[in-house]
């Protein structure tokens, strides 16, 4: 079972939280096009970014994920007009639940991701699976 | 003090012919494809523009027109068939009638009726002169120097040479003051005038930028044909008419018959082609004829022919027939210098060189004002 | 809900999975999940074979849910919701989990990680389809009647082509008279035909149709109901009359209006500077000398994007910063009509850029022929209307002269103003339009959604939803027209029940929910229980979830994506694999 690649079980633990109409076919492309990505990110889909509960954030990480990723629609979105700043607002709400309880607030992250944003997305990941290691 | 624009200004230039000034768009197609317009940068385009916008000032201070020798490139490449060509063409009319102080150049091209009236009417001046004042006709072989002694016609040629100059010049020096008023704020010393004064004959003997038209180069070497033919002829009947027109005659090589030969060949040779050329109508630039266009060339073909007739019959020695033949040649040759230099395509000639000339002196300024400062510094 | 039996079912893909992930093991692990009674793998799961085959296990085995891991649930969470359905259980106790875009292709060299991420991933899939519970489609039968709002042209031809396909119109007009801005334009643009004809000829057609109530002077004031069963109110201008009305879809169709220059604004005010409109209807009045004011109009000076393409400045703090798309067409054409009048007359126009895209091209190019004269100015350096000695004249710089002034004598300077979204206060309310940021009403999707707006039922069109000319005004009204048809042809609606749901007990009605919500009518204050509560309308919810974050008691929830279901699937992802 010797392997060159660290196993998945050292690499931090990320959960994506995608949208169903936007982001998620991003994510959706990267591996249709045979990019590649730690197997530890793990994605949940929902309508819209500014559906998500900062509660669920902390619970992941309680749970044992080391970062939350949230993709949010960008400017797209159908369902609300103003989600990027709602998501915006629901990050910052859930770093500051994360200071209260001692805990890094880098460990939440958000960015944009498009219908077709594959390679955006990989490298998002890269880039957080490698600030989440020096955590 | 903004300048306040002529609304209509293509409408009076349209008088003088011209593509559809208001039809181009002002992509720049034509100024980008037009080989003369390099230095420059900014015709044929910019004279349009000019004349759409009504700007008559600036179109008053330019040299550009003259510097088109009307290849046609840029009619070919206009996307909208503005015809770009053909109103630089117009522009170097209108520009010739507003440097003429006495007028008649703008009637003479705005009214084929007026020109040809004009040359008529000299044309039968002349052959009146010579009605009432001619010397005795001998009838048993050829004096030519008997029927009009040529130091009468010397006094004319010089009457008229003066008339000519004197014309041209006062042109000239109305060019003159819009194209160097143009360019404000540069000072141009008087000397600066006279040491680019070879410049005007560089361009006056050998309309040399001419050459650097793409394509084929027979175009100039015509005109340099035309030029060089039309020169050597007007040398022979003003400066070296004594010997030129003398009853005995010389041998074949004598000098004053080889440069007749040349002067009367050539000038049939381009006028014929020139002629021929626009009745076809073959090529973009030969599409458009004005009537000035054709009195132009008629005249001068006539001239070199009833020239050559004369010689013709002096050596078969037919005395009537040289006389009349030479009456003939003065009614069409006079009238010719008269209405064409001053005020017509001929004056292009002069106003071309002229032009290159001013160019020169500008540039000459405009580079002695830029090093002026770093020279005191 | 710990007693239902889920059944998983795993897909090779014919390899585009297996070959990176051992669906065996998956199975395998699977299989011991608690509440999964049955787990299965499957060469192509989307085949006819395959989805007999677990029709026949769901049967046999008395399942109450699945999931299968296979693609994305883009291409088949239809496909298999119906085999669901055909099977017997409700379509959403079904969970579809990616294991082939989101796993296996994208871990392709690492097979036991892709193997331990797809057990994972499935296990999730179960945990959501056991905290899952049987909904239904909300169906709603529509009433086979539209509303119009706004009779000009975009309007007009909108109520014939409804009623064509045997829907019933009510064509409602503010107006005294329809036809709304085009019977003013005399010969419109691109094949001259006279705005007051078009309008007629719609008009006769309108009246011979017996399914179309046209109502002029008047105003809709009231808006209930959802999508496919509106009721509306309809009242006279003048307050005397009120209709209710019963419809399934509203196609707005308000117009614009034309932008008014400020007084001063390149001069506007003195006389000879006029807007385009108002030269228009100056021009029919011509014949063989144009006059304005009893003077021979021998020069006019266009002006060309007045109020349009603005810049941010002081005085102009919320710029109206988009192109009018019709009026540099407009302005060539009248340069046109004007030539048409008198061949002579001088015409200059000043333009930053010329946009008489597609056919009006042609157009352009007439006028150049015809004499305009066209001249382009800077963007930061506009034209000044001055009146130096009781005569007009317009200083501009000429960008082909280097940008150096020039002025321009002018009898007749003419403002080539923009369109200005129309002032609409009380239907926007009304229907609760979105507005956008230049104020025309907004669609859902500029490009694959263009008449549809954020309410389901209610469409827009014509120049209401942002400048165009008229062909243009009517394309998107007939759009408009197409989804409104199909909506009530078909007789119902179904709604999504993936929407908002609260749970009465733990709500103490702070009402954040219904501030999040940006739909009217979808949060509702009620009593229950002796409390008040929140109460969420399931046809007005649109499920995006934006009450979801900011209720404090976690009172509301998505169906489909519970508070409870998401942290369950949490759980899932990380326990350990043992
Ligand atoms: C000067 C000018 C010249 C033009 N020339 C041309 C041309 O030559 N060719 C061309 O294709 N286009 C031209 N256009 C564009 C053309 O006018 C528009 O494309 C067209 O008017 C759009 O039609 P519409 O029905 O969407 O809007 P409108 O014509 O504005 O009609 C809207 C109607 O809705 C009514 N309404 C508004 N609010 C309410 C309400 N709350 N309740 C009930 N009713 C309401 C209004 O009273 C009006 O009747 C020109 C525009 C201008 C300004
Ligand atoms: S190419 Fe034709 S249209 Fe273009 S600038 Fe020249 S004359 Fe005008
Ligand atoms: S005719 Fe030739 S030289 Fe004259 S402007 Fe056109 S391209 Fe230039
Ligand atoms: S269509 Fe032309 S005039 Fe109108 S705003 Fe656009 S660029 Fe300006």
């Amino acid at each position: 079972m010797a392997k060159a690649a660290p196993s998945a079980g050292n690499r931090p633990k990320i959960l994506v939280f995608s949208t169903n109409t936007i982001s998620d076919p991003g994510i959706d492309l990267a591996g249709s096009q045979h990019m590649s990505y730690s197997p530890s990110v793990k994605v949940i889909s929902v309508p819209c970014s500014g559906g998500i509960h900062p509660n669920w954030v902390l619970y992941a990480l309680e749970a044992g994920f080391d970062g939350v990723f949230i993709a949010a629609d960008g400017g797209d979105c159908a369902c609300l007009p103003d989600c990027t700043a709602r998501t915006a607002r629901i990050v910052e709400r859930a770093q500051g639940l994360l200071k209260e309880r001692g805990s890094d607030p880098r460990r939440v992250k958000m960015a944009a991701i498009c219908s077709v944003c594959s390679e955006p997305f990989v490298s998002h990941m890269r880039q957080f699976t490698e600030a989440l290691s020096k955590l | 003090m903004t300048y306040r624009v002529e609304p209509g200004l293509h409408r009076d230039v349209a008088k003088f012919g011209g593509g559809d000034v208001t039809t181009c768009m002002n992509c720049g197609t034509c100024t980008a494809t037009c080989p003369q317009s390099a230095e420059t940068g900014g015709f044929p385009r910019r004279i349009i523009h000019l004349l759409q916008v009504g700007h008559r000032e600036k179109l008053a201070g330019s040299l550009e027109p003259w510097l088109c020798y009307y290849c046609g490139d840029c009619s070919e490449s206009c996307p909208r068939d503005a015809n770009p060509g053909e109103t630089m063409m117009a522009a170097r009319r209108y520009l010739t009638g507003m440097y003429d102080w006495t007028g008649l150049g703008k009637r003479f091209y705005v009214s084929t009726w007026w020109e040809i009236g004009a040359i008529a009417a000299v044309g039968l001046f002349t052959v009146g002169l010579f009605a009432l004042f001619h010397g005795p006709v001998v009838t048993g072989r050829v004096e030519l120097n008997t029927f009009a002694p040529v130091k009468w016609v010397e006094i004319g040629d010089w009457i008229m040479g003066g008339v000519l100059a004197f014309l041209l010049l006062s042109n000239g020096w109305r060019m003159s003051r819009w194209v160097m008023g143009a360019g404000k704020g540069v000072d141009v010393p008087f000397s600066l005038y006279l040491r680019k004064l070879p410049a005007f004959f560089a361009h006056f003997a050998t309309q040399k930028r001419w050459r650097e038209c793409e394509g084929p180069k027979t175009r100039w070497l015509k005109h340099f044909l035309l030029v060089t033919g039309y020169l050597t002829m007007m040398m022979l009947v003003i400066v070296g008419l004594r010997w030129f027109q003398t009853d005995e005659i010389v041998p074949f090589y004598h000098p004053t018959r080889l440069l007749g030969y040349y002067a009367a060949a050539a000038l049939l040779y381009v006028t014929g082609d020139f002629l021929l050329g626009r009745l076809r109508r073959k090529d973009g630039i030969h599409k458009h004829s004005e009537p000035t266009d054709w009195v132009f060339l008629v005249l001068l073909g006539l001239a070199a022919l009833t020239g050559i007739l004369v010689h013709a019959f002096r050596l078969l020695g037919l005395p009537l027939a040289t006389y009349s033949t030479y009456v003939a040649h003065m009614a069409i040759v006079v009238p010719m210098l008269v209405v064409e230099v001053p005020f017509g395509k001929w004056g292009h000639m002069f106003y071309r060189p002229f032009a290159a000339y001013l160019a020169a002196v500008k540039q000459g300024a405009a580079e002695a004002a830029s090093l002026g400062p770093s020279r005191a510094a | 809900m710990i007693g239902k039996r889920i059944g998983a079912f795993l897909c090779h893909c014919g390899g585009n999975i297996s070959d990176y992930v051992d669906e065996e093991k998956v199975r395998a692990a699977v299989e011991k999940e608690s509440g999964v009674a049955v787990a299965k793998t499957f060469l192509f799961a989307c085949s006819e074979a395959s989805q007999e085959e677990m029709i026949r296990t769901i049967r046999e085995e008395k399942l109450d849910g699945i999931v299968i891991a296979s693609c994305s649930p883009k291409l088949h969470l239809d496909t298999f919701r119906a085999m669901a359905r055909r099977s017997g259980i409700n379509r959403y106790m079904y969970t579809q989990v990616n294991v082939r875009e989101q796993c296996s292709w994208a871990h392709r060299h690492e097979r036991e990680e892709a193997t331990e991420k797809a057990i994972r991933l499935v296990r999730a899939g179960v945990a959501h389809s056991r905290l899952g519970v049987p909904l239904t489609d909300l169906r709603i039968e529509t009433t086979p009647a539209a509303l119009v709002v706004g009779a000009g042209v975009a309007g007009m031809r909108a109520a014939l082509a409804l009623s064509d396909m045997g829907i019933a119109v009510y064509l409602v007009e503010q107006a005294a008279r329809v036809g709304g801005r085009v019977p003013a334009w005399g010969k419109m643009f691109p094949n001259d035909r006279e705005g007051a004809e078009i309008v007629d000829t719609l008009l006769q057609a309108i009246r011979r149709r017996e399914n179309i109530t046209l109502f002029t002077g008047a105003e809709v004031v009231e808006k209930r109901g959802s999508v496919g069963d509106f009721s509306v109110k309809v009242r006279a201008a003048d307050g005397t009359e009120e209709i209710a009305l019963r419809v399934g879809a509203i196609v707005v169709a308000t117009g614009f209006d034309p932008y008014l220059p400020a007084a001063g604004e390149f001069g506007y005010g003195a006389p000879g500077v006029v807007t385009l409109p108002e030269f228009r209807e100056l021009l029919p009045a011509a014949e063989g000398k144009l006059r304005y004011r009893d003077r021979e109009v021998r020069n006019i000076v266009y002006i060309y994007c007045v109020g349009s393409r603005q810049a941010a400045a002081k005085e102009n703090p919320r710029p109206n910063l988009y192109c009018s798309r019709y009026c540099c067409t407009a302005a060539v054409h009248t340069a046109l009509l004007a030539a048409g009048v008198d061949a002579g007359v001088n015409q200059y126009h000043l333009y930053r850029d010329m946009r008489t895209y597609g056919k009006n091209e042609i157009l352009f190019e007439e006028a150049g022929r015809k004499g305009s004269v066209f001249l382009r100015y800077p963007d930061d350096a506009p034209p000044v209307v001055e009146r130096p000695g009781g005569e007009l004249l317009v200083r501009v710089r000429d960008v082909l002269l280097g940008g150096e002034e020039i002025g321009i004598p002018a009898d007749l300077v003419v403002l080539v103003t923009g369109m200005a979204p129309r002032e609409n206060a009380n239907l926007v309310n009304v229907l609760k339009l979105p507005v956008g940021a230049g104020g025309f009403f907004n669609e859902i999707h500029p490009k694959l959604r263009p008449v549809e707006t954020m309410i389901d039922g209610v469409f827009i069109s014509g120049a209401a939803q942002g400048p165009k000319t008229l062909a243009e005004s009517v394309a998107s009204s007939l759009a408009a027209v197409s989804k409104g048809a199909a909506l009530l042809l078909k007789g119902y609606v179904d709604l999504s029940p993936l929407v908002a749901k609260v749970d009465t007990e733990a709500c103490a009605w702070c009402g954040e929910c219904g501030n999040a919500c940006p739909y009217d009518g979808a949060v509702e204050r009620v009593r229950q229980g002796g409390k008040e509560v929140a109460y969420v309308h399931p046809a007005l919810c649109k499920g995006c979830g934006g009450c979801v974050p900011v209720c404090p008691a976690e009172a509301v929830g998505l169906e489909g994506y519970t508070n409870d279901q998401v942290k369950a699937m949490i759980d899932a992802l990380v326990r350990e694999i043992v």
